[in-house]
C-alpha cells in the first residue's frame, strides 16, 4: 500500500488532504528505519508496546489491518474499509473536490 | 551475618536464573518471578535468533525450489527443523523451573510465562487445572491474561472456568479479565445469536464498570459498542489524541477542514 499512499500524498500536495496513520508496530527503532526506506512521510499515532492491542485500535474495535476510515472536511465518516478500498484515487478525489468546492463558496 | 547470607542467596539466585537453584526466602511468588523474568528475556533472544535463521533458510535454493514446486510438506519440514529444537529446549527449561513450584501458588507465575510465550504442550490442560486450583488467588491474572479459548478446550468450558473466577476471586482486575474472557468466548463466529450478543454485552458492561475507563481492557470492552454507535458512515468521527512515532503529541482534530484518510497500519 505504501507506493499508492506515496503517490496520493504527492498528487494531493497543496490540497486539503492528509493521510494520518495509526501504527501498530512494536519496535520503533526498526520502524524508523522503514519510514526512511519506504519514504513514509505522513504522520502516525503510535499504539505503543501493545501494538495491535493498543488503546486506539482497541476502542475503535479494529480487527483487521489495514483498516481505513475516510473522514471528510466536516469531520464526517464517509467510507470505511478493511483492506485498501477498490477505487482509492477516485474516492479521495471526490471528497477533496467536495472540500474545495465548499471552501470556495 | 544473617543479612549477609540472605544477600548471598539472592545474588546466587539472580546469577543462576535458569532454575538450577532451589527457591529461597519466604515468598515463593517473588522467588518464582525472579527465576522466570530473566529466563523469559533469554528466550526472547533465542527466539529472535531463530527468526533470523528462518529468514536465512528461506533464501536457500532448497527452500525456493520447494516453494516454486508447492511442496508444502517439505517447506514445513524445513522450518520445523529450525523451530522445533529451539522450542523443545525452552519448553524443558521452563518445565524445570515449574517443577520447583509444583502444587504451590507460585506455579501460577511460571505458568503465566509459559502460556504467554507458548511454551506449553497443552495450554488447555494448564488453564483448566490452575483455574480450578487457584480460582481465588491474587496471582491468577497471568494465567487468564489471554481471552483466547485455549486449543483443545470447548468455549463453553472456558466460559464456565471464567464464571468460577468471577465468583471466587476478590480482585477487580482479575474479575474484569474473567468477564472479558467470558464475553469474548460468546463472540466466536461471525453471526452471533441475539442471546450470545446480549450475554457478551452484559459481560463487557461489567468490565467497564470494574475498571477505570482508560484501562486497556476497558477500552477493548468498549470497542464493539463504540464502533456500533460512533464509527458508522455518516457519523462525526471521534477525536483521537496521542503521540506520533517520534513522541510528539497531536490530535486527529488538528487536521479539521481537511479530508483525512485514517489508516490503521503496521509494517508487516
Amino acid at each position: 500500500m505504501y507506493p499508492h499512499e506515496r503517490s496520493l500524498v504527492e498528487n494531493m500536495a497543496g490540497r486539503p488532504f492528509a493521510i494520518i496513520g495509526v501504527n501498530s508496530d512494536k519496535d520503533l527503532d526498526k520502524l524508523h528505519g522503514r519510514l526512511k526506506e519506504e519514504e513514509i512521510t505522513w504522520r502516525s499515532f503510535w499504539c505503543g508496546e501493545d501494538g495491535t492491542g493498543g488503546a486506539i485500535p482497541s476502542l475503535w474495535n479494529v480487527s483487521g489491518w489495514p483498516t481505513v476510515y475516510f473522514i471528510d472536511h466536516k469531520g464526517i465518516i464517509r467510507e470505511k474499509s478493511v483492506g485498501s478500498p477498490d477505487d482509492l484515487d477516485g474516492l479521495v478525489e471526490r471528497l477533496v473536490s467536495e472540500a474545495e468546492g465548499k471552501a470556495s463558496l | 551475618m544473617l543479612r549477609f547470607l540472605s544477600w548471598f542467596a539472592l545474588a546466587l539466585l539472580v546469577a543462576c536464573p535458569t532454575g538450577s537453584v532451589q527457591a529461597v526466602g519466604g515468598d515463593p511468588v517473588a522467588d518464582a518471578k525472579r527465576a522466570v523474568e530473566p529466563l523469559a528475556l533469554e528466550f526472547k533472544v533465542a527466539e529472535n535468533a531463530m527468526r533470523d535463521r528462518l529468514s536465512a533458510m528461506r533464501e536457500t535454493p532448497d527452500y525456493k525450489e520447494a516453494y516454486e514446486a508447492k511442496e508444502w510438506d517439505k517447506l514445513r519440514a524445513l522450518s520445523d527443523g529450525i523451530v522445533n529444537p529451539v522450542m523443545e529446549e525452552w519448553k524443558e527449561k521452563f518445565a524445570g523451573v515449574a517443577k520447583l513450584y509444583a502444587s504451590k501458588e507460585a506455579e501460577l507465575v511460571v505458568a503465566a510465562a509459559q502460556l504467554r510465550l507458548r511454551l506449553l504442550a497443552d495450554p488447555g490442560e494448564a488453564v483448566e487445572r490452575l483455574v480450578d486450583a487457584y480460582a481465588s488467588s491474587a496471582h491468577l491474572g497471568g494465567v487468564i491474561q489471554s481471552p483466547r479459548v485455549p486449543q483443545g478446550m470447548k468455549p463453553e468450558r472456558f466460559a464456565a472456568l471464567m464464571t468460577k473466577v468471577i465468583e471466587e476471586n476478590a480482585s477487580k482486575e482479575i474479575q474484569a479479565q474473567a468477564y472479558f474472557n467470558r464475553g469474548s468466548s460468546h463472540r466466536r463466529g461471525r453471526d452471533l445469536t441475539d442471546e450470545q450478543k446480549a450475554a457478551s454485552e452484559a459481560d463487557f458492561t461489567k468490565v467497564i464498570e470494574l475498571l477505570p475507563s482508560d484501562a486497556l481492557l476497558s477500552l477493548k470492552a468498549q470497542g464493539p459498542r463504540f464502533e456500533e454507535t460512533r464509527l458508522q458512515t455518516g457519523m462525526k468521527a471521534p477525536d483521537i489524541a496521542g503521540v506520533d512515532l517520534f513522541g510528539e503529541k497531536f490530535k486527529l482534530s488538528d487536521y479539521a477542514g481537511k479530508v483525512v484518510m485514517l489508516d490503521f497500519w503496521g509494517d508487516w
